[in-house]
């Protein structure tokens, strides 16, 4: 298992290097929407990454400036000030809404207050046990689809490819699964490696063409097995996957959609075809 | 018949004489004329003033929709990216930083995240006929890369620096800026592996900030 590393560690973003790749390929326009988003967020609570893609927007803003005018159509406007009319009677609505919850009564309020106190940890407690139940019964369904299929000759969504992603000890981490037909992932997560409140696992696939990785998104926190439906541009990158790895990121996923050094788990892809024909 | 230019003459501390080209002082001018009157009617949007915005939009929708056009080469596309930004900028008016940025270059930036978006959504990016009919911008932007460090104004600056990289660096640079090519789509023209092209640009903007810095 690699080294429990201190949340400062993970700030990549906070390096002089790393800030400006993210702000200049953000202004580019080359970071994937993902990505992009996550640049959004990050900008909120770092300034100097603000500060550079302010800078980097205003180097380019000339090649903005040089490009030919485009009358918009009539409708255009029309079309906007209707949707600005229409958010203003909302915003208009929500502030008497919001202005009615000030007025009631503190005494109310207080009320409140307490009954939330008192059904809170209940609540908690009803959420930690819906997770596990919720698990169990994903858990017995898949089990169920796997050897139902199984029965009928693996005609129907057979499992196609297959990772076990170890850590460095060589003990299985994860178990990654894909169904051809239905084009669904499933995680089983036998052991979540440790990771702090400012962290998050990401799951990437490693291609055999180019070598690059490519994230398919954030292994939620709490859960033993997740099942999620592929894209059709995921399930390209499963086809041409040599290896899975998982990465620890910070919170939210990799700011520059590319994986940290430390990655907590790696596994070979197997095509369970070839597998079965090579045996 | 030769076309002369006036020069403003400027007397700067040391005593020296600074020259200035008339074109550039009226350029000047005329920027930062525009830059206060956007601020103001930013101001006004902040404040849920329909009038400002209504004037806003008759005064930069040409020009952010050309850009909306640009990118999405396509005028339905283009007229619901403008539309798109401009409830985003109606929205988001009141938390425009003078400080931190140009009104236009916040305005622009709008409108090009949008249309990157939309082009990524209309997965238009992947389609044979838009790589042709890039083929002559692309011809054209080198040949504009290199006329346009000679504009006598404040523009100079970015297209002398564009001038300055290798070929390969500004042309993969200019296609994910101008046209929201992806690197794969720029990999895919050009003829190379996706990693050349990440290391062309990254090698490129690395140049074009020292350029601009000096």
């Amino acid at each position: 298992m690699p080294k429990k590393l201190a949340p400062k560690q993970l700030t990549r973003y906070t390096k002089p290097t790393i800030v400006e790749h993210i702000a200049s390929h953000y202004v580019l326009g080359t970071l994937s929407t993902l990505v992009h988003n996550r640049a959004e967020q990050l900008m909120l609570v770092h300034p100097q990454l603000e500060a550079r893609i302010n800078h980097w927007q205003q180097s380019f803003i000339a090649l903005d400036r040089q490009t030919t005018e485009l009358a918009p159509k009539e409708s255009t406007w029309q079309a906007i000030t209707a949707q600005v009319d229409n958010l203003t009677t909302t915003e208009a609505n929500n502030n008497l809404g919001q202005a009615a919850v000030k007025a009631q009564p503190a005494k109310q309020k207080h009320a409140r207050q307490e009954l939330v106190a008192l059904i809170k940890p209940w609540f908690t407690l009803a959420s930690s046990r819906f997770i596990h139940a919720v698990s169990i019964v994903v858990i017995c369904l898949l089990s169920f689809a796997l050897l139902n299929s199984n029965q009928q000759g693996g005609t129907e969504d057979s499992l196609s490819y297959i990772a076990v992603l170890t850590n460095t000890d060589n003990n299985a981490q994860f178990v990654a699964s894909t169904y051809g037909e239905s084009k669904t992932l499933v995680i089983n997560i036998i052991h979540t490696p440790d990771i702090s409140a400012a962290e998050d696992l990401e799951l990437w696939v490693v291609s055999k063409t180019d070598q690059q990785a490519r994230s398919l998104g954030i292994i939620p926190r709490n859960v033993a097995i997740l099942a999620q439906q592929l894209s059709a541009a995921q399930w390209r990158l499963i086809k041409d996957s040599a290896a899975l790895i998982v990465t620890i990121e910070d919170l939210g996923g990799s700011p520059i959609g590319e994986p940290s050094d430390i990655i907590v788990a790696r596994g070979l892809c197997i095509r369970l075809k070839e597998w079965q024909k090579n045996a | 018949m030769v076309k002369t230019h006036s020069i403003n003459i400027l007397s700067s501390t040391d005593g020296k004489q600074q020259v200035m080209p008339y074109e550039s002082m009226k350029y000047d001018q005329q920027h930062n004329q525009e830059i206060s009157e956007l601020i103001d009617l930013l101001c006004h949007c902040g404040k849920g003033d329909k009038v400002a915005f209504k004037r806003l939009y008759q005064q930069t929708a040409p020009r952010l929709n050309g850009i909306a056009y640009r990118i999405t080469r396509n005028r339905d596309s283009a007229n619901e990216v403008l539309q798109e930004a401009f409830i985003k900028i109606w929205e988001n008016s009141s938390h425009y930083q003078v400080d931190k940025s140009e009104p236009f270059t916040w305005l622009a930036a709008i409108v090009r995240y949008r249309a990157y978006d939309r082009l990524r959504y209309d997965k238009r990016r992947h389609q044979a006929d838009m790589i042709e009919f890039h083929e002559d911008d692309i011809q054209a932007l080198n040949f504009n890369s290199q006329q346009l460090a000679f504009k006598e104004h404040a523009q100079g600056a970015l297209n002398d620096c564009l001038a300055k990289l290798a070929q390969q660096q500004s042309q993969a640079i200019l296609m994910a800026y101008l046209y929201g090519y992806s690197r794969a789509d720029i990999a895919a023209y050009l003829k190379s592996p996706v990693n050349t092209i990440k290391s062309w640009i990254r090698r490129g903007l690395g140049k074009l900030q020292l350029c601009l810095k000096n």
